[in-house]
């Protein structure tokens, strides 16, 4: 199982002040799948995914990319590691001092001796690849919510990384445009082929892109496995979950 | 009084955080100093924000500080001084100490407000991280330019600001207090020292250094939404108006009781 692991997360804990957000997570996330992490909102998923490329540091425990440790890193290899990466952040994060093409060729133009006629033509073509089309002067000011999150997807793959991540691509949007950011991770992993970990607790969208889901719970994944086990589970937190039913819990707290 | 010492050390322990982080930042500042030449384009355009922004700001405190300058230092010579030496006074008291600290507190105000302002909702929107995640050293590509910006302009601005001061004084003194343009230039000239100008400048540098620091130390450790930008905001304009006043007094001392001393 480790030997095809991307990302190995080992016992990660993260507190925030007395805050013990992250109590001993051990994860695999495997090459060329995508992995769902389902989780209750301020569970702790996107700090959890932070840990995977180095934004936050575990207090104990440790996280491997590709077989490398990266807790002992400094920043320039920090740096080496995170060019593998693309991420996409929750609420897009573009940079609202650029416009979309400069978002986009950011990467590419600080990274690669590319000529700009090359850069440009990689930004037009991924900008496209996420279905986005003479957007490429526009502030993201003048963008929608679906239109800023595709054009951080498309600044999120500019450089080819390896692994795609993720945090709540669906998460505000209406169900015709989650479904098109759906439809789109799905279309992207089985084009470019690459590893991919979705953060959201939308669980039609889990089904959707999932080939495997790992469910975040008090600080711990409690369980993992396919979409089709996930149906199937008897765990009392799934179950209320996947139905999404409160199950007391107002009248207990 | 328990919960007294509490605060106390709370509040002591808060202080030392900040200057530890104050001085990491500004080892990683020094240590990015040598990709200045491919961040070139960004520093010029931090430089327009800073110095070009400022001149409007500058030039309506700078006439006004001068002017009010020149009433108060006829309304203390009354018949004891000589009206000769009015330029003098305006000259001196703008050239070391007028203009560079007025200067340093009317642009520290703007300059680290907006610096701290935009890095601190880049912080909580997560736009650092995303920097972070295209392996790009926000420290390089944010702090370097404002800096070098800061450290250049100021100079530059407080130069602009000693004429219009003086110039202030000079017109206030010829329309309101009768004093002939003729003699009050010749006051200036009285015991005007290359020293002066470079320690009131040398000051500056430094003052644009706070600013720069203080606003991208803040906006960097921002959290908590739109009302964790507002407290870096406030912190960065209250921290570098008041290191701006403190280091003025050291670096005045440095400068006129030990470099430039000309007494026995
Ligand atoms: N930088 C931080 N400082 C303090 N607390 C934080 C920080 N980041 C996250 N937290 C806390 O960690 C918890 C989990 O946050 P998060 O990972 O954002 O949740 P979510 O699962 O909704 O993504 C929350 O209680 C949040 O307040
Ligand atoms: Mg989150």
């Amino acid at each position: 199982m480790s030997a095809d692991s991307f990302i190995e997360c080992r016992g990660v804990w993260k507190s925030f002040h007395r805050n013990a957000v992250l109590r001993g997570v051990d994860l695999d996330v495997e090459r060329g799948t995508t992995l769902v992490i389902l989780g209750q909102s301020g569970c702790g998923k996107s700090v959890l995914l932070k840990h995977f490329v180095g934004l936050l540091r575990p207090d104990r425990g440790s996280v491997a990319v590709d077989g490398e440790d990266i807790g002992a890193l400094d920043r320039k290899n920090l740096f080496r590691i995170r060019m593998r990466f693309g991420m996409v952040f929750q609420g897009a994060a573009l940079f609202d001092s650029m416009t979309v093409g400069e978002n986009v060729c950011l990467a590419l133009r600080e990274h690669t001796g590319k000529s700009e006629e090359e850069i440009l033509e990689i930004g037009i073509r991924k900008l496209r690849l996420v279905g986005l089309d003479g957007v490429l002067d526009k502030k993201p000011a003048e963008l929608s919510g679906g239109m800023k999150k595709r054009v951080g997807i498309a600044r999120a793959i500019a450089m080819d990384p390896a692994c795609v991540l993720y945090d709540e691509p669906t998460t505000g949007l209406d169900p015709i445009m989650a479904d098109t950011i759906n439809d789109l991770i799905k279309k992207l992993n089985d084009e470019l082929d690459i590893t991919s970990v979705v953060v959201t607790h939308d669980i039609q969208s889990a089904y959707k892109v999932a080939d495997q889901i790992a469910m975040l719970h008090d600080g711990a994944i409690i369980f993992k496995g396919t979409p089709k086990e996930v149906r199937k589970s008897d765990n009392e937190f799934i179950r209320r979950f996947t139905r999404g039913y409160a199950a007391g819990s107002v009248a207990a707290g | 009084m328990e919960q007294a010492f509490k605060t106390i050390g709370i509040a002591f322990l808060g202080l030392l955080q900040d200057v530890g982080g104050t001085v990491i930042l500004l080892g990683r500042i020094a240590r990015s100093l040598k990709e200045l030449p491919r961040t070139m384009k960004l520093t010029l355009f931090q430089m327009e924000q800073i110095g070009l922004g400022s001149i409007p700001l500058v030039l309506v405190t700078s006439l006004f500080v001068g002017a009010v300058a020149a009433v108060q230092a006829a309304y203390q010579f009354q018949d004891y001084v000589p009206m000769r030496f009015l330029g003098t006074v305006v000259g001196k008291s703008v050239i070391l100490e007028l203009g560079p600290v007025l200067t340093a507190l009317v642009v520290g105000g703007r300059v680290s407000a907006s610096i701290a302002a935009e890095l601190g909702t880049m912080r909580v929107t997560e736009q650092i991280d995303a920097m972070e995640m295209l392996a790009i050293d926000p420290v390089r590509y944010l702090v370097l330019p404002r800096m070098v910006a800061a450290l250049i302009m100021l100079p530059v601005l407080t130069i602009f600001s000693d004429f219009l001061a003086i110039t202030g004084g000079m017109v206030v003194a010829k329309v309101s207090i009768g004093v002939s343009t003729a003699t009050f230039v010749e006051g200036l000239r009285l015991f005007f020292y290359v020293e002066d100008v470079i320690s009131g400048l040398l000051k500056t540098v430094a003052f644009g250094g706070i600013i720069a620091l203080m606003g991208c130390y803040n906006g960097f450790r921002t959290y908590g939404g739109a009302e964790g930008v507002g407290r870096s905001t406030m912190h960065a304009v209250v921290s570098s108006c008041l290191l701006i006043l403190i280091t003025n007094y050291f670096l005045a001392t440095v400068l006129f009781r030990i470099i430039f001393y000309r007494g026995t």
